[in-house]
């Protein structure tokens, strides 16, 4: 079956954050809800049929020491986010994580739960300050 | 006759003590060797002496013991003392090196040019740092978060207890907000006073 990039993203779909070094607690070893907070949206990967595997190595392209966590879609949407496929030059599969279809940056209630949602696949690697 | 001088001390002994005899003859189980002829007239006083002298070496013994449990009940409180104030002086040293650590952390979000979490999120303002900064060194800061930057121009600390109780504490150019989760009831400030923060804070740790 062909991956339509603006088609709606289905609950049994997974979606993929790369997680950036400065975006990991490492006394508690585990991602910061601050993973969660951005202007612009949470920035995700869906699968798009593709496997885990090529998912990750996709995402982690020029992306020296960062992690990567997968969320399922469905559970994400059951916090009350609202999520929207949004393709870039390059990535078809780049999707937006959003607090609901009118406000882009998430509750800190929300991000707190996505950071205890999210399972992580690979940590990041601790870089020196 | 000598029987006869035996049953009369017995008699004698009896009456003074107060023992009463038994059909044997025989008395109680203390053993006074006084010749038969003469028997003391102030038995009472012998007997007190003698039970004084088996007890001293008793009382002494206790008495030492005593003393050496006191001795050692200092000592206890000396321990206990001294464990509190190196328990205290880690405390203090932990602190310092959170602090420590998290102005490095703070200083390194200088460098962060655009674009530094891959989504096109800006450098963090000169006075932004100078506010996270000042967080980290206020004297009423008693304990020391973890620090974070945030993709939406905001420094994030976050406070965690083993018991699961969080507290997060977000600063943002022009405002502090906050989040907790204590007990499982979660609270959310979008706009907090500096004072009405560190409040917060005394009281997620005077919790139980």
């Amino acid at each position: 079956m062909s991956f339509i990039p603006e088609s709606e993203i289905q609950d049994d779909e997974i979606l993929y954050r790369a997680i950036h070094p400065n975006f990991w607690n490492y006394e508690e070893d585990r991602p910061t809800s601050a993973l969660f907070k951005d202007r612009k949206g949470v920035s995700v990967d869906r699968d798009g049929n593709r496997s885990q595997e090529t998912s990750v190595s996709f995402l982690l392209t020029d992306r020296e020491n960062y992690g990567v966590g997968k969320l399922k879609a469905g559970e994400t949407r059951k916090l009350g986010t609202f999520l929207k496929p949004e393709s870039i030059p390059g990535n078809n599969f780049h999707s937006l994580i959003l607090n609901s279809e009118t406000k882009v940056e998430l509750t800190s209630g929300k991000a707190k739960s996505l950071s205890r949602l999210i399972n992580i696949i690979i940590p990041p690697s601790e870089t020196e300050l | 006759m000598e029987n006869l001088q035996n049953i009369s001390r017995q008699n004698y002994l009896t009456a003074l003590l107060g023992i009463q005899q038994y059909s044997s003859g025989t008395v109680s189980s203390f053993y006074f060797d006084f010749p038969a002829t003469s028997i003391p007239i102030n038995v009472e006083q012998l007997i007190k002496s003698e039970i004084k002298k088996q007890f001293t070496p008793i009382k002494e013994t206790q008495n030492a013991l005593v003393d050496q449990f006191a001795e050692s009940s200092i000592e206890q409180e000396t321990i206990k003392d001294e464990i509190n104030s190196l328990r205290k002086i880690y405390s203090e040293n932990y602190q310092l090196k959170k602090k420590l650590n998290n102005i490095n952390t703070i200083l390194s979000f200088k460098k962060f040019e655009i674009n530094w979490n891959g989504n096109g999120a800006e450098p963090f303002s000169e006075n932004i740092i100078q506010k996270a900064l000042d967080f980290i060194n206020s004297p009423l800061l008693r304990f020391q978060p973890n620090a974070f930057p945030t993709g939406r121009l905001s420094i994030q600390f976050e406070f965690e207890k083993s018991n699961g109780n969080y507290l997060e504490i977000e600063i943002f150019e022009d405002r502090y907000s906050a989040y907790s989760e204590v007990d499982d009831k979660e609270t959310e400030y979008e706009f907090i006073s500096f004072n009405e923060i560190i409040k917060l804070i005394n009281e997620f740790y005077s919790r139980i």
